[in-house]
């Protein structure tokens, strides 16, 4: 084979990019970056794939996998806001029935009772007399 | 390289998370550091290397009976040069230059030739130091299974 692949595992420590381990296998390179960074332990990591071409004895490098912890931030605001989506959304089964809003008894208006209407009589009458008494006496 | 998924993966990452647990703020553990008590059964297929200066006369201080049978003779102080051919041994140590080189644990897989079977086969080995900068020793694991023929 002219060709040689190797997966190089990267963290991220003290402004600069470390090799943690190199294995043959994406799969697990991919995987043990992930475990890393799950770890919690470091800001970043990231996965180079090593191409080797002994021919020309010369390698490419290409960065496959990175992870930073803006990602990590950014995922769990995400399923924060997954989260508090479906909180917002009620499940139909929850919902109650629709029902007729009930209509506003208007109150009724009371006529003025008679003993009202009798007392206003006599006030008209008292002040009646009186003015009749005063016009008499001038 | 999907064949590798089952067992022969997670030995490695079991070996690959327990140097990694050793080094406690190190950057690489030492051999006194590699307890059998604690790796129970994954002890044998596991082998150390202990060189000697600069990395020379490289030689066996444990080879595990599942990665080289007890009954086809004790590498125990055998150099790792002297390993013999079409093993899987032979295979887990094949890439100890580059791991001297980088000072990391490297993972390599692929088929191999064992005792007449043929062995699909995954394989780790990891630097050791006693003082944190020169690696004096190495420690690896292997396993594997037979490919079967249809």
């Amino acid at each position: 084979m002219s060709q040689a692949v190797s997966f190089e595992v990267d963290t991220y420590q003290n402004n600069k990019w470390v090799l943690e381990c190199v294995l043959d296998d994406k799969d697990m390179a991919l995987s043990t970056a992930k475990r890393l960074y799950d770890s919690k332990r470091f800001p970043a990591v990231r996965v180079v794939q090593e191409t080797y071409d002994e021919v020309s004895n010369s390698s490419r490098e290409r960065v496959i996998f990175e992870s930073t912890v803006a990602d990590r931030d950014n995922r769990v605001a995400q399923q924060k806001k997954a989260v508090g989506a479906k909180k917002q959304t009620v499940d139909r089964s929850e919902r109650q029935p629709l029902r007729k809003r009930p209509k506003k008894v208007e109150p009724t208006k009371k006529s003025p009772s008679i003993w009202v209407m009798a007392l206003w009589l006599v006030a008209i009458l008292a002040v009646g007399t009186s003015a009749l008494v005063y016009l008499k006496s001038l | 390289m999907a064949e590798y998924s089952g067992i022969e993966r997670r030995l490695v990452f079991r070996l690959l998370d327990y140097w990694e647990r050793k080094k406690e703020g190190r950057k690489m553990p030492c051999m006194d550091d590699i307890l059998s008590s604690e790796l129970a059964d994954d002890w044998d297929w596991c082998f150390l290397i202990s060189l000697g200066d600069e990395g020379e006369n490289a030689v066996f201080t444990h080879v595990g009976s599942l990665i080289y049978p007890t009954e086809r003779g004790d590498l125990r102080g055998i150099e790792v040069s002297n390993c013999p051919e079409e093993t899987l041994i032979k295979q887990a140590t094949a890439f100890m230059p580059r791991v001297l080189e980088l000072g990391v644990p490297v993972s390599i897989g692929g088929e191999c030739e064992d005792g007449g079977d043929t062995l699909l086969y995954r394989s780790t080995l990891m630097p050791l130091s006693s003082d944190d900068v020169f690696v004096d020793a190495l420690f690896g694991g292997a396993n594997c299974r037979k490919v079967t023929n249809g």
